[in-house]
């Protein structure tokens, strides 16, 4: 590098950290997988004034229709206050730089499948930082999956791996699994090991383990697989039924 | 084949977008079934990426907004994104992992490489991919990041693999082509030129009179003034603003509202007046995807022998000794491109083989017919890449082109480019910056001439962070 441009490279630089709003933290408490009524601890620690806006949405691939109004309690300091979250409708709050809250929904019948969106603003010299977390608040019971890419051994696909807990913390354990349409499957996680049928009802043998921690998929390739080289499954994955302690 | 019919090419390439993210909504809507764009449902096993256990998929952006990060797109990051599968072909399942490596956490159910537009998102975008050809296999020709993808596609082959702050070597630039062979030409910036980056171009900028104002565009092709050649560049969010200027490139993490309306304007021009319409051929695509996801695999593709540089072993673990040049494999994941034309075949999806130089083989064709453009584009045509002219008909529409939507576009602020108080903080905007710096120490009264904004930008700046400086002490 010419001299000129490293004494400009560490000019900027160091302008650059010093103006720039900055978002230093911006995290919740526990995994951010929880049941319809569990409360949820955000903090944060901006350089800039700092605002975050709350809205929900509807979990992936769990349907379109419009979310019922519900009513947030939000903590801070031995003060609670609540605040009503119309559908497609925004919860604005101005926050101080360092901070925390408590969040939690007013227990009521809704139980939907939602995404909710924190978005954290931090603004200095009129230029904003963003982040945001989803959060994902799920109802008792409900479907989800987990998977792995493949590696192929022999005639043998092999999908393996350590299901985050940071994902899922310890509040959700199996109920049933079954496997992905149009294959076989041997299933190994907590100890157990089982082989799944596709177009078979729903297992029941891993109920009551944890969905984090070690899985292993195996199937051997199709005949479709073997024919053809480029419809080798890049990912082999596990349905299951999952249900809220 | 009709290359020679057009006299008109309006070149204009945006930043950082796949073709799923831009125009998958075209199949997905059913609006242009035979694109190879996403199909409902988004969750299906072929679009699946995989983080520790979850599995993501593709979505439809809630809103057009600011993303918390730009996405990873640098050649490291790019082999995870293509990670190869059990069949030794890229699996395109590493989008997501890449994003948690470069942003050190963890991804979101939603997690923004996976996102995608829909067709109201990105009105003039789908308008004119509905209405014109859009070409659903044009791979950005290298599997890496702005500089060497913008390098091969005005220069035909590129010697550096990464961006960083860097003078880029000229390696075959289109101008100096285009005036050996007396094709008439224009640069027509709405802001800062990213040509500043090759030093070897800064007489071509200052001194050839062809790099204009963008606003000259429109009364230039309405005066019947315009060049054989023209090079539209938007405002680039990495490039020195100032004042009500806004980036408009689309690059992440800004919203592509003011993109929209840049495409619109230009489209508007290229149709002005319907005499220099009648042999236009304008090109909209992108540089490289910027991180976003694609579910098509780019192609093998041997790159040895093509003129790029080679870059380290994406995969050698830091300080594990000096990494041998491993050299690409494939070309970079797909770019969303569209040709806007009265010689393209109406509402068409064009499937051949593209990349970035199958614009310079096109230019070859049209303005030096039977005279290659160079060997390393010979080179790439030999191994698969077709000319843009195959997209081309024999015979032009005469319809007149229909106007595009005029409903307002919803514009997220670009914020990033609102205030000049903070410098950049990544590479591609430090190169810019430290060119901007340079040409005006070395060059001041020909920055007068052709930028002369950048004065009030370096007057600007130095008051504003003077200020922010002395603020935070």
């Amino acid at each position: 590098m010419k001299p000129v441009y490293r004494i400009l490279f560490s000019l900027l630089w160091l302008e650059a950290l010093a103006c720039n709003p900055r978002i230093y933290q911006f995290t919740v408490g526990q995994a951010p997988t929880i049941g319809p009524n569990d409360s949820l601890l955000l903090s944060w620690h901006v350089k800039g004034s700092a605002a975050l806006q709350i809205r929900d949405y509807n979990y992936p691939e769990s349907g379109t229709d419009p979310l019922p109004d519900l009513t947030l309690l939000i903590s801070q300091h031995d003060m609670t206050q609540s605040y009503t979250l119309h559908n497609d409708s925004v919860i604005t709050l101005p926050l101080a730089s360092k901070d925390w809250l408590v969040i939690r929904k007013k227990p009521d019948l809704n139980n939907n499948d939602i995404v909710r969106y924190f978005k954290l603003i931090a603004t200095k010299h009129g230029k904003d930082s963003t982040r945001v977390i989803q959060v994902a608040a799920r109802p008792d019971s409900v479907f989800d999956e987990v998977g792995f890419p493949t590696q192929l051994h022999g005639d043998t696909l092999v999908a393996e791996g350590l299901n985050n807990a940071r994902r899922w913390g310890n509040n959700f354990f199996i109920l049933s699994v079954l496997p992905d349409t149009g294959r076989a499957m041997e299933v190994s996680h907590a100890g157990i090991t089982r082989d799944l049928h596709s177009g078979n009802p729903p297992d029941y043998s891993f109920k009551g383990t944890p969905v984090t921690g070690n899985w292993t998929i195996r199937s051997l390739l199709t005949p479709g697989e073997r024919n053809h080289q480029q419809a080798i499954a890049t990912g082999l994955i596990i349905h299951f039924i999952i249900k809220h302690k | 084949m009709a290359a020679s019919d057009i006299k008109t090419v309006i070149l204009m390439m945006f930043e950082n977008r796949s073709f799923d993210n831009m125009l998958g909504h075209l199949s997905f809507e059913a609006i242009q079934p035979s694109a190879n764009g996403l199909r409902p449902p988004p969750n299906q096993p072929q679009y699946a990426n995989f983080y520790e256990g979850g599995v993501y998929y593709p979505f439809n952006r809630p809103v057009d907004e600011q993303l918390s990060f730009d996405l990873p797109h640098e050649y490291n990051f790019v082999a995870t994104q293509l990670i190869p599968g059990p069949n030794g072909k890229p699996a395109m399942t590493g989008f997501v992992q890449a994003y948690a490596d470069a942003t050190g956490s963890d991804p979101n159910i939603e997690c923004d490489p996976l996102c995608f537009f829909s067709s109201a998102q990105v009105p003039i975008t789908s308008f004119l991919a509905q209405t014109f050809c859009i070409c659903d296999n044009w791979f950005c020709p290298l599997p890496t990041s702005t500089q060497p993808n913008r390098t091969v596609a005005f220069c035909g082959q590129s010697a550096i693999y990464q961006t960083k702050l860097q003078a880029i070597p000229d390696t075959g630039n289109i101008f100096k082509w285009m005036d050996d062979n007396q094709i008439t030409w224009g640069v027509y910036h709405d802001g800062f030129t990213f040509f500043a980056l090759y030093p070897d171009l800064w007489d071509q900028i200052f001194l050839s009179g062809k790099f204009h104002p963008y606003e000259q565009l429109a009364t230039d092709l309405k005066n019947n003034k315009q060049p054989q050649v023209i090079i539209v560049e938007p405002s680039y969010q990495d490039a020195p603003h100032v004042g009500p200027d806004h980036p408009n490139d689309n690059h992440p993490p800004l919203a592509v509202g003011w993109g929209e309306d840049f495409l619109r304007r230009t489209y508007q021009a290229a149709t002005i007046n319907p005499a220099v319409w009648a042999n236009t051929l304008m090109v909209v695509y992108y540089d490289e995807h910027g991180g976003f996801y694609d579910h098509v695999p780019p192609p093998t593709f041997d790159q040895v022998g093509t003129g790029n540089v080679a870059p380290p072993n994406p995969f050698m673990p830091p300080n594990g000794g000096s990494p041998e040049p491993i050299p690409y494999n494939t070309l970079g994941p797909r770019i969303p491109a569209i040709l806007v034309s009265p010689w393209v075949a109406p509402r068409t999806v064009v499937h051949d083989q593209y990349d970035h130089t199958s614009v310079l083989q096109m230019l070859a064709e049209a303005f030096t017919p039977g005279q290659a453009y160079s060997d390393a584009v010979t080179q790439r045509a030999a191994l698969g890449i077709n000319s843009l002219s195959t997209a081309l008909t024999a015979m032009a529409s005469h319809a007149a082109p229909p106007p595009p939507p005029s409903d307002p576009i919803g514009f997220t602020y670009a914020v990033l480019g609102e205030n000049i108080a903070t410098p950049p903080d990544n590479d591609m905007g430090r190169s810019l910056e430290a060119a901007a710096l340079q040409m005006m120490a070395q060059r001041p009264a020909e920055v007068d001439q052709q930028f002369p904004l950048l004065n009030n930008w370096k007057a600007a700046i130095d008051q504003a962070r003077a200020q922010g400086a002395a603020s935070n002490y």
